[in-house]
């Protein structure tokens, strides 16, 4: 395993943080940390009892858009987004996050295992237990994510 | 479904049913008066092609129940056989007894194409499974 330089810059002159990678080749323990500082990057407002809350991407575990509104679930808890799935799908798809079918995206970090079904489509199961459908459409896409 | 996915899937159906399709034929040619020549051979494999291209084209209508799709795929491998395989190569004749031996024949290869279809998906899964494994461990 290669060794990695981490380097951090303390200063006032800087207003926003930045994260800078230098790499020769990308390897697999390089891109998880990636994955995660993407995961961290970016968050979603959603609104629970009239309450918005910033959702970072680390903590959700899938978006699933019901009659034109989209929601986030959490582990326990689920939040309404102001974002469109197609929206959200440009903004995360780099960020380990992959549509399972029409109507979800779901956070691959919080699978828990797949089991085929018939007719080529798979079940997801989540680390709380929910069970989602990946269907035959996104499957390539999906598999694709996992490189394979 | 990708393009690629689908050519992918089209060549498995055609050539895992040629091969049990092939099998089945050579076994029973003696008892139903078959002979097994260059041009049946090539005969089988087009009808095996034309099944699995047929399937690829229906697979394109969006269908969401299982048991309409496993019927649907069924009636396409169904009349290529017997359009194409009965009507235009004659490649065996319409009497009960043929007609029997060629439903068990499609339905074998149709069996056979879904089992190799099963199989593919656990192997996928299996290989999923453990990068779901490996992503733990380095989180």
């Amino acid at each position: 395993m290669k060794t990695m330089k981490l380097i951090i810059e303390q200063s006032e002159e800087y207003s926003e943080p930045e994260i800078t990678v230098k790499c020769g080749m990308m390897d697999e323990r390089l891109e998880s940390i990636i994955n995660h500082i993407r995961l961290n990057m970016f968050s979603v407002a959603g609104v629970k009892d009239g309450v918005t809350k910033v959702l970072p991407l680390s903590e959700i575990f899938y978006f699933d858009s019901t009659d034109e509104r989209t929601f986030v679930y959490l582990e326990n808890e689920v939040y309404e987004c102001a974002m469109k799935l197609y929206e959200l799908e440009e903004q995360i798809a780099r960020a380990n996050f992959v549509r399972i079918s029409k109507s979800c995206i779901v956070n691959i970090m919080k699978l828990d295992s797949v089991r085929p079904l018939l007719n080529s489509r798979y079940e997801a199961r989540l680390e709380n237990g929910e069970k989602l459908i990946i269907s035959r459409h996104y499957l390539p896409d999906f598999k694709r994510k996992f490189g394979i | 479904m990708k393009m690629k996915q689908k050519f992918r899937d089209f060549f498995s159906v055609t050539c895992v049913s040629f091969t049990i399709i092939m099998l089945i034929y050579t076994a029973l040619s003696d008892w139903m008066n078959a002979d097994l020549t260059r041009g049946s051979i090539f005969s089988l494999f087009a009808v095996c092609a034309i099944a699995g291209a047929v399937i690829f084209v229906t697979d394109f209508i969006p269908v969401g129940s299982l048991l309409l799709r496993l019927g649907i795929d069924f009636i396409d491998v169904a009349l290529t056989v017997f359009i194409f395989g009965g009507v235009i190569l004659k490649l065996f004749s319409f009497n009960s007894k043929t007609i029997l031996v060629v439903t068990g024949m499609l339905m074998a290869a149709f069996v056979g194409a879904a089992a190799l279809s099963i199989l593919s998906d656990r192997l996928s899964s299996q290989a999923i499974n453990q990068k779901i494994a490996e992503m733990k461990k380095h989180r």
